[in-house]
């Protein structure tokens, strides 16, 4: 009989689900809004990516949490943390793979691990939403863009506008007075990417760059921070594809679902 | 028409969420305040105080000798006649409303800082957010905006709250969806609010420890208005704070007393 695992990332902006074989074949994917009831987000999701795979839920073999919220997930056999499952699911896509770099809702991800998967170093954004998708939605929010149109505002941008102010509500502040003074919206929507991959890459650069490197997240998914990350870095980053960005972690937890099973450990 | 009145001064204190102002008699004394929104257009804003302050006190702007600009938007100030940081504004102004002030609490609306003054106004050591919103009057105003209250009536509902909910976040943002979250959990919107006042209230208190807590503390800027806030603080303190009318223009009372430095031909005070 095959057997099934399914992996619920229950993060602060999204969770997302994803079903996959011992073969770490993804079967279905699904992904909704956290909110604030993170339990029964992670209970409509599971059940969307279920219905997609033509499976039901004993059919499967393992339920593995991991996010913010992971211990939320009623159904789970295990949570495990993010860094743990975000490092096991870098390894399955990009098998070199040797750090992690995650711009996700509100934190920011950096974990170097070695070839057993063995995490050596880790740093998060911690307390502060600088440079996160939380900062990216709220510059969204008061310049009237769609988070849909970002990525097509910021290509048209030639002399992004430089954002100094670290924290993301004194940033707020300065993006206003910028929109005040007839700064073109595509430069301050692309100066404001370009605060998150600084950021992000301030975090990686504590943890030290380590070949491969896998990128991850929901910020990345606006391509042009993507671009720019990898410009920025100067040297060849993984990104994963056909949509996988924001469900590395996810992926990771169901493929430590398939090699341990429902097995509960601390 | 031409004024014939001795010489005024006026110190304007153009702060990120207010603009204040203060006309000052050559005897040192409050002839009038003013306030307004700074609004998006600091320049509009330093202007129109000005013209509210001079209004109110039925004066033409020939009759002030000198004015003096502080707050983040001091430069902007196009009629300014010296530029004075906000840091030595609110020690002189809190010292001059009570003398015995040896420490100054300012909580604005995106800075807090705590100041260690000498007993003639003069700045011995100051603390302040330099980089995050974290425990400034922005956190109440983001707090107000997403449980959709106006600002004002904030207080006065924290101080119904019995059974305060713990903001664990510190930043700003996060904070924001904290509270949306004890909304969703049903928690009662004082005992959010309230939780709120505290987590600021315990913020500041961090900061005023870095400067020493040598009484007695004066508590200035726009949030000095808010009683709860006012309430919390004492009680992590365990002490009175001092706290008046006038502590909102402190800023702008010390603006007016550099001012007033110049017209009575004193030597302008070593600043920081």
């Amino acid at each position: 009989m095959k057997r099934f695992a399914a992996g619920i990332d229950l993060g602060a902006a999204c969770t997302k689900v994803i079903i996959i074989d011992a073969d770490g074949e993804v079967l279905a994917r699904s992904q909704e809004k956290t909110g604030f009831q993170p339990d029964l987000a992670a209970a409509r999701c599971l059940a969307g990516a279920l219905e997609a795979a033509g499976l039901a839920q004993d059919d499967l073999s393992a339920i593995v949490s991991t996010g913010f919220a992971r211990h939320l997930a009623s159904m789970r056999h295990r949570a495990v943390t993010e860094l743990t499952a975000a490092t096991h699911g870098a390894r399955l896509l990009f098998p070199a793979a040797g750090s992690v770099l995650d711009l996700g809702g509100q934190t920011i991800k950096a974990c170097r691990f070695d070839e057993q998967g063995r995490i050596l170093a880790f740093r998060l954004n911690e307390k502060c939403a600088s440079g996160t998708g939380a900062f990216l939605e709220r510059t969204a929010r008061i310049m009237g863009v769609g988070l849909d149109q970002v990525d097509e505002l910021a290509r048209q941008s030639l002399h992004p506008a430089p954002i100094s102010s670290v924290c993301a509500v004194f940033a707020e502040s300065e993006i206003i007075s910028q929109l005040m003074q007839a700064v073109p919206p595509q430069d301050i929507m692309q100066g404001a990417l370009v605060a998150c991959v600084d950021r992000a890459l301030q975090i990686l650069r504590q943890v030290g760059l380590q070949d491969e490197l896998v990128l991850a997240g929901g910020v990345l998914r606006f391509s042009t921070a993507a671009e720019l990350l990898q410009q920025k870095l100067g040297c060849q980053a993984r990104l994963p594809v056909d949509g996988m960005l924001q469900f590395v972690a996810a992926l990771g937890a169901a493929r430590i679902g398939i090699r341990f099973g429902k097995e509960v450990s601390s | 028409m031409t004024c014939f009145h001795p010489p005024f001064t006026a110190g304007i204190d153009v702060g990120s969420t207010q603009t204040k102002a203060v006309l000052l008699d050559v005897s040192a004394r409050i002839a009038g305040t003013a306030i307004i929104d700074t609004g998006f257009d600091v320049d509009a804003a330093a202007h129109n105080v000005y013209a509210r302050l001079l209004a109110g006190a039925g004066l033409c702007a020939d009759a002030i000798h000198t004015v003096a600009g502080t707050g983040y938007g001091r430069f902007r100030i196009a009629f300014g006649d010296l530029q004075v940081t906000e840091i030595s504004c609110h020690a002189r102004g809190a010292v001059h409303l009570f003398p015995a002030t040896r420490t100054v609490l300012d909580m604005g609306g995106q800075d807090t800082k705590a100041i260690r003054v000498a007993a003639d106004g003069g700045v011995i050591d100051f603390s302040m957010n330099d980089k995050c919103a974290a425990g400034t009057g922005r956190f109440l105003s983001a707090a107000a905006a997403v449980l959709e209250m106006p600002l004002d009536g904030l207080a006065a509902v924290a101080a119904t709250g019995c059974n305060p909910v713990t903001i664990s976040t510190t930043c700003t943002v996060f904070a924001e969806t904290e509270i949306l979250a004890w909304v969703a959990r049903g928690k009662a919107i004082n005992d959010i609010l309230l939780g709120a006042h505290q987590a600021i209230a315990s913020r500041s208190l961090a900061l005023l420890k870095r400067v020493g807590l040598q009484p007695a503390i004066t508590f200035t800027g726009g949030v000095s208005r808010n009683s709860c806030m006012v309430d919390q603080l004492e009680r992590l303190l365990g002490s009175r704070l001092q706290v008046g009318e006038q502590t909102p223009f402190a800023g702008a009372l010390g603006a007016a007393l550099f001012a007033r430095d110049r017209l009575m031909g004193l030597q302008q005070a070593v600043l920081p």
